[in-house]
């Protein structure tokens, strides 16, 4: 297992990350998401050992990260790392090579890759002459060639085609079976939901949620889509000072209703009904987005633009 | 797209494979594979040679370099005298009078003007007289001196010349003009081997540092150092970059000797050349490493094309001073202590010492302190500018500070 116990970084007075504790087990690919500056990639490079911590340590399986670890990761920055002008099999081969690869298995490796990633009639080309998404599988491949212990990848999905995308998602897939920690960044929590096990979730340097995607989504939380003519602000206060709901308004008219661990189903119907027309009332499981927003602490100055406003409300 | 069958093939890392040298070796590889071994490489590099084939080949030669010297008829005697004494070493040009003499000069088609003078001999010049027709009419007055000391004395003259010719450390074995000229010849294959640092520096120490700043701004550096230390890289650079410049400068410099051997003008080589030569030689590799260490270390700190040069001066200067202190020195102080010091001076030493020898003997402890002191400003260079790059390569937003980039992490 990949585990980040307890790290923080700061850049001068911005603290980057706060006390972040992350697990990635074998076989597990781990969504890492958050917005622009969450700290995503500082604690990626952390991982790496391109940045140190402050505080905090990582390990894989238990043993400290150190150079020797590091040099059997793979590794996939979020701005290209790759020498434009260089020929892609030769590329790949160089960075095997610097992975301990002999020249042999380097070339059989990188050969492998191209043929894997659908580039086998570009082995000749300079990267720079490459599509931007074919250069992202170039990154990809580099990252693979050394038949790495651990991946982390920052951002490999921005930018790709729908198929390439496919192909990303079942190279991670392969590579998680294989028993090795996949942890990736992502803006697209679509596809994190789709691809993923677990997904943690960075907001200002520290981690707000951190489960599988079933867990997040919340399964087992109350979570109802509630259709009435009654208005929520009538019906809140009704419920009791003990529930605490979750209300987020849907198309239409309908909002999803969280109530807090065992609240009464039967209290909120009786609410709703005291001031209106119950016209639908089923079980609501969200999707990883509105998880997402959710956990993340949205300033007050950019709720009023959101399409659906979410209410959080303790009824009193 | 996916191959289905495709069988993913058996490999092992050994992580020791890239450890201390073994790390360098590869990025030395992928550097001469990407510059040495490419068609533009050899393109510019035949471009050069053949450049300096056809200037030594068809050039003006080596008699033409020889100081004119321009006299008038009441002159004539002591020029005479001058071309005795100079042979090839001087080239002698009648003049009607004082003012046509004076128009050669100022044209720069004459070195000198040799006028009569009531106290003896005028000599008129530009700025300053060419040390070599200086030592040639040093000589030619002495001489003239003898033979007028020698017919008052009722010796005849010619007697005494022959004498003197026959016996051993004579005026004629004293003359200067002689060793001058091969002393000028060294001097000059010792400032040859300084040019050449600067030149491969100019040539091949830009770009590589220019190569650090893009590595650094595609991050491709990140990917690299979770393979290999910031030393290991840095040294693999710069070792490459050192090979491909000093090939091409090989190449030129095989390609003038063979245009020379051509033409029937190699020059004489002696055994104060040889000690030129191999003296320029370390110079030149030594030099030429430090100034690249330097150059890609503080290309680290920034990642705009527009701060690359103004970061790059200080490398830039450790090539260009010791250079120009090299031929002033050998020039206008080449009696003086300051050249001795230069000659053991940390970062001058590799481009003044191959010019003393040229000049003077030089005593071997001088020789073995030199080379310490050349060694040891490249393991110097290479330590402050592993500081540097690796304080620097991996910090974005702007140039890093030198300070905050020699601070210790």
């Amino acid at each position: 297992m990949l585990a980040l116990h307890h790290i923080s970084k700061r850049y001068g007075p911005h603290r980057v990350l706060d006390d972040v504790g992350l697990e990635v087990p074998r076989g597990a690919i781990v969504g890492y998401v958050g917005g622009n500056g969450a700290g995503k990639t500082t604690s990626m490079r952390i991982v790496l050992g391109i940045a140190t911590a402050d505080a905090g340590r990582v390990t894989l399986d238990g043993a400290p990260v150190d150079a020797g670890v590091r040099a059997r990761m793979g590794y996939m920055p979020e701005e290209r790392g790759l020498y434009p002008t260089m020929q892609v099999q030769q590329q790949l081969q160089f960075f095997a090579e610097l992975r301990g690869l002999s020249r042999a298995d380097a070339t059989r490796a990188a050969r492998y890759w191209l043929d894997r990633l659908g580039l086998e009639e570009r082995r000749d080309s300079p990267l720079e002459d490459l599509s931007l998404g074919n250069q992202q599988r170039v990154q990809l491949a580099a990252a693979l060639v050394h038949e790495p212990d651990a991946l982390v990848l920052d951002e490999p999905f921005s930018g790709l085609d729908p198929l390439a995308v496919d192909v990303m998602t079942q190279v991670l897939r392969e590579e998680a079976d294989r028993g090795i920690p996949v942890l990736f960044s992502s803006h697209q929590l679509e596809l994190v939901e789709r691809t993923c096990d677990r997904v943690a979730v960075l907001q200002g340097g520290r981690l707000v949620a951190d489960g599988t995607v079933d867990e997040l989504t919340g399964v087992n939380a109350h979570r109802y889509l509630l259709r009435s003519d009654a208005d929520p602000a009538d019906w809140v206060p009704d419920l009791g000072p003990a529930v605490h709901v979750s209300i987020e308004s849907v198309a239409d008219g309908a909002v999803t209703v969280r109530l807090a661990g065992d609240s009464d189903l039967q209290g909120l119907v009786d609410a709703v009904r005291r001031h209106g027309t119950l016209r639908e009332l089923r079980p609501w499981r969200p999707s990883l987005t509105q998880v997402y927003r959710d956990v993340i602490d949205v300033p007050e100055q950019l709720q009023g633009a959101r399409t659906r406003p979410t209410v959080e409300a303790q009824a009193s | 797209m996916s191959t289905p069958t495709l069988r993913r093939p058996e490999i092992a890392a050994d992580p020791s494979r890239v450890r201390r040298t073994g790390g360098m070796r590869i990025i030395v590889r992928r550097e001469l594979a990407t510059k040495l071994l490419t068609r533009s490489f050899a393109i510019s590099t035949l471009l050069f040679a053949f450049i300096a084939f056809a200037g030594s080949l068809f050039g003006p030669g080596g008699e033409d370099d020889a100081p004119v010297l321009a006299y008038t008829g009441s002159s004539a005697d002591l020029a005479t005298t001058v071309d005795a004494v100079g042979g090839d070493a001087v080239a002698l040009e009648r003049v009607v009078d004082e003012t046509a003499g004076r128009t050669l000069v100022e044209e720069g088609k004459a070195g000198a003007v040799l006028l009569p003078s009531e106290s003896g001999v005028r000599v008129l010049v530009q700025d300053a007289l060419d040390p070599q027709l200086g030592a040639l009419l040093d000589v030619a007055l002495q001489e003239r001196a003898l033979r007028a000391a020698a017919q008052e004395a009722g010796v005849d003259p010619q007697v005494l010349v022959g004498a003197v010719e026959t016996t051993a450390g004579s005026a004629v074995l004293d003359v200067v003009a002689v060793g001058q000229d091969l002393a000028v010849a060294d001097v000059l294959l010792g400032l040859g081997f300084a040019a050449g640092a600067v030149l491969v520096v100019l040539l091949w120490g830009i770009p590589l540092a220019t190569d650090v700043m893009q590595e650094k701004v595609s991050r491709v550096v990140e990917i690299l150092l979770t393979s290999v230390r910031p030393w290991q890289l840095l040294a693999g650079k710069v070792v490459a970059t050192t090979v491909i410049g000093l090939t091409q400068l090989a190449v030129v410099l095989g390609a003038t000797l063979a245009a020379l051997a051509l033409g029937g003008s190699l020059p004489d080589v002696d055994a104060v050349s040889w000690s030129v030569v191999l003296a320029g030689v370390i110079g030149l590799v030594l030099g030429v490493v430090t100034c690249n260490t330097l150059m890609a270390g503080l290309a680290a700190r920034v990642e705009r094309q527009e701060d690359l040069s103004g970061a790059l001066q200080p490398a830039l200067g450790l090539a260009l001073v010791p250079m120009a202190a090299a031929s002033y020195l050998a020039f206008e102080y080449a009696e003086s202590s300051w050249l001795d010091a230069a000659s053991m001076a940390p970062v001058f030493t590799t481009f003044v010492m191959p010019v003393r020898l040229a000049l003077e003997p030089v005593p071997a402890w001088q020789l073995g302190l030199s080379l310490a002191v050349a060694l040891a400003t490249t393991v110097a260079a290479f330590a402050v500018a592993g500081r540097v790059y690796a304080g620097s390569v991996l910090r974005s937003g702007g140039q890093v500070p030198l300070r905050e980039a020699l601070r210790r992490r």
